[in-house]
């Protein structure tokens, strides 16, 4: 019994000391045993195709001396992008396309029979386009212009470089392209005089290359109506000369706008912070005085301020700069930004601009071709090789028109208000108008945030100012 | 030798085997290693690293296998008058400047956005936004004898024993430079560090010539707990961070406790933190959880 007894001891003992020379050997297991944890990016919404990342900034047709002009947020605006890039997807083949010159193109327009042009600012990437093109250009287009001669079609594309392509026996006539319903525009002359006490002095609409470079305006009626008597406090005006800087372009027709209600974007906390940190547990959480929260991890930080505004930092990947090209940058910034929030369906790309080694994108929403400005309405990203740096994004959904439409004051009396309230900072005769637009204008009140149809006014003395609508009051 | 026999001498031969064994486990796992197989490749690893920083390790590495989680914070709620009159109470012959004090109120004679300025006789008081106060002592009329840190620190020690709300800080390290010497006390919940929550009191000889001081009230643990990252992988972060400045220096404290940087804020969540100190003064806060340094 007692031997039994001895050979189980002994085997015990064996088989402890095996063991603690494992133990003593490796070490202990890990407190917790396991696979690495996986993580998976939550994306708000799918990351868009790259013909989607960049849109024209505005889609320009010439038929004669009619102009025709879309913007984005119009539906007619979207059907014609549509069929546009069906047409480059299509038909295009870059490997045919051939270098030309800038001077044969303004020839070319002047006697055209119709042109399509489609303006891109940011500029988009050729390869977003056109499949394949990244081996053969890689410059970015800022412009594509479609010529349509009698059997064959012209596709100008205007970055750095000029190319051309010829689409043979093309079945896309002018007409096919068109919608239905199309708003004619003018644009402004060179030099506006606000002569109110001549209507046919000055203020005209010019579409035409000649009469847009004699500077002569004559005949034609405004859209705009003249005021008739000219009140003494804009005596003034009639010395002051004003310089268009670029082309800006109005609607002929009068323009019909309501107030709209806005909503703010709702967005789930938790997967935004998980969207920024992956692992939640990772990301410490400070409810700040003022209301907003704070996520942090030490390194980067998620601040969510109560107005709805988000706004995320991550400064070593500012440290750490190193190129990137602006179609990657393009790309990332586009596929973060469905990650960090998602795309709306009125959001547009509407300034790029190279920063560092890296680009800052802003996003901007768009109602019925009126771009929303105001606030910190937007979002705006800097993003280099490394990733995100920072990201601030402030969005609201459009709801309900609050009130009937009303037509927009003239854009002469816009102009005249604006001069006349910015006056003190006039010292000389010659002002330069930087840009002129009907846009929507965020207004926060005690109960209602909603977005004011305004005149946005841009000259380079006095910088922007916003006017209401329908009554010319400033807009703060 | 009968069978009987043999198996007793391996019994024997065995339980002192055994006994060993379990001996240098144990010991393995006090000093917080994990084997002798990894151990060596890390150590190893390690070394290589703090050479190459310009570090040299001057003190032994904690023991890592620690499961934590966030301590979770407010700010600490105060009057201003709560504040400085015990201070002045306590600051040794500044009775007529307390008298000056009452008499006359207690009036920002600046204030920023983040930061109101006090004058109090010789004092200036600097209440940051964030809570963080600083006492500073403006005028020095003569020069001071030079007295032994440990006369510095009995002195400030028996300053912080007068003062309610300062007596229940804990010594932390102290630190000489030419002509003052910086005495750290520090914050602590539950045992462990709180090294957020600080007074350092800066001392010319056995007068104090400013106070800096920043409390928290903590409100507990948060529910996650985790296990921290190893004191080694935290070293190893250091050293990658710590390359860039091309300085060489020694560690002389490597310590556990918890971290974040002031916020203005109603209530937040400080993380544990690896505490590195090293002889030129300078401190770093290693996160314990993720192991990004603490900015």
């Amino acid at each position: 019994m007692l031997e039994k007894l001895k050979s189980i001891l002994l085997a015990c003992l064996i088989l402890s000391s095996m063991f603690l020379t494992y133990r003593l050997w490796f070490g202990k297991p890990p407190l917790e045993k396991g696979s690495s944890p996986y993580y998976e990016y939550a994306y708000f919404t799918p990351a868009p195709l790259l013909s989607a990342i960049v849109q024209p900034s505005e889609i320009i047709f010439s038929e004669g001396e009619e102009i025709y002009l879309f913007y984005r947020g119009e539906k007619q605006y979207v059907d014609l992008w549509e069929k546009g890039l069906q047409l480059i997807e299509d038909r295009l083949k870059v490997e045919m396309a051939t270098h030309t010159s800038k001077e044969s193109i303004a020839e070319l327009l002047k006697t055209a029979p119709a042109t399509l042009v489609y303006n891109f600012n940011p500029p988009v990437p050729l390869e977003y386009l056109v499949t394949g093109s990244a081996n053969w250009y890689v410059n970015s287009i800022e412009k594509i212009i479609f010529i349509w001669e009698r059997e064959q079609l012209d596709v100008f594309l205007e970055g750095e470089d000029l190319l051309c392509i010829t689409v043979p026996d093309v079945e896309y006539s002018p007409e096919d392209f068109l919608p239905a319903i199309k708003k004619p525009y003018m644009r402004l002359p060179s030099f506006l005089a606000l002569d109110f006490g001549n209507q046919d002095a000055g203020a005209e609409p010019d579409n035409t290359e000649e009469a847009f470079a004699a500077d002569e305006i004559e005949g034609e009626e405004t859209s705009g109506e003249a005021i008739e008597e000219l009140p003494e406090e804009l005596g003034f005006l009639t010395e002051v000369e004003i310089n268009v800087a670029s082309d800006i372009y109005l609607p002929l027709e009068d323009i019909y706008a309501a107030e709209v209600t806005l909503q703010k974007e709702e967005l789930q906390q938790e997967k935004l912070v998980r969207a920024f940190f992956l692992d939640l547990s990772m990301a410490r959480r400070i409810e700040e005085r003022d209301g907003a929260l704070y996520f942090t991890n030490g390194e980067k930080g998620l601040r969510i301020y109560p107005s709805g505004l988000l706004e995320y930092t991550a400064p070593h990947q500012e440290r750490r700069q190193s190129d990137i090209s602006y179609s990657a940058a393009l790309q990332k910034g586009a596929e973060s930004h469905a990650l960090y929030g998602g795309w709306m369906p009125d959001i547009y790309l509407s300034e790029a601009e190279e920063v560092g080694g890296g680009y800052r994108f802003i996003w901007r929403a768009f109602l019925d071709g009126f771009i929303l400005e105001g606030g910190d309405i937007g979002i705006e990203m800097l993003i280099n090789e490394q990733g995100v740096s920072f990201y601030r994004r402030m969005c609201y959904v459009f709801g309900e028109e609050l009130a009937g439409r009303k037509p927009f004051c003239s854009y002469k009396e816009a102009v005249a208000q604006a001069l006349l309230l910015k006056k003190e900072r006039l010292t000389k005769n010659k002002v330069t108008l930087l840009s002129l637009k009907p846009v929507y204008y965020f207004l926060q009140g005690e109960n209602i945030e909603k977005a004011v149809p305004a005149w946005h006014i841009h000259f380079a003395e006095t910088g922007v100012i916003y006017l209401r609508w329908d009554t010319l009051e400033p807009l703060i | 030798m009968d069978l009987s026999r043999a198996k007793t001498v391996l019994i024997c031969t065995f339980l002192i085997l055994n006994i060993f064994l379990l001996y240098q486990i144990l010991l393995n796992e006090r000093g917080g290693n994990t084997g002798l197989f990894g151990r060596k490749e890390e150590m190893s690893r390690l070394e290589a690293a703090l050479q190459e920083a310009g570090l040299s390790l001057e003190v032994p590495l904690p023991k890592g296998g620690v499961r934590l989680a966030y301590m979770i914070v407010e700010p600490w709620h105060f009057q201003l008058q709560d504040i400085v009159v015990p201070l002045l109470e306590a600051l040794p012959g500044e009775k007529k400047v307390l008298e000056e004090f009452n008499n006359n109120g207690f009036y920002p004679s600046s204030s920023e956005n983040s930061l109101s300025v006090y004058h109090i006789g010789e004092y200036q008081l600097l209440v940051a936004k964030e809570g963080r106060i600083t006492l500073k002592r403006l005028g020095w009329g003569k020069s001071v004898n030079s007295f032994s840190i440990e006369e510095s620190e009995q002195a400030a020690r028996q300053i912080i024993n007068k003062v309610s709300f300062l007596n229940n800080l804990i010594y932390d390290y102290s630190q000489k430079y030419t002509n003052e010497t910086a005495i750290n006390f520090r914050q602590e919940y539950e045992g462990l560090p709180l090294y957020a929550g600080y007074l350092q009191i800066l001392m010319r000889g056995v007068t104090p010539a400013a106070l800096y001081f920043y409390r928290l009230e903590p409100v507990g643990l948060a529910e996650q707990i985790r296990e921290i990252i190893p004191p080694s992988t935290a070293l190893l972060r250091f050293t990658e961070t710590y390359r860039e400045k091309n300085e060489k220096a020694g560690i002389i404290e490597f310590s556990l406790g918890f971290y974040s940087q002031e916020y203005d804020a109603e209530r937040w969540e400080i993380p544990p933190v690896w505490r590195i100190r090293l002889d030129n003064g300078e401190i770093y806060y290693i996160n314990a959880f993720t192991g990004i340094l603490e900015q």
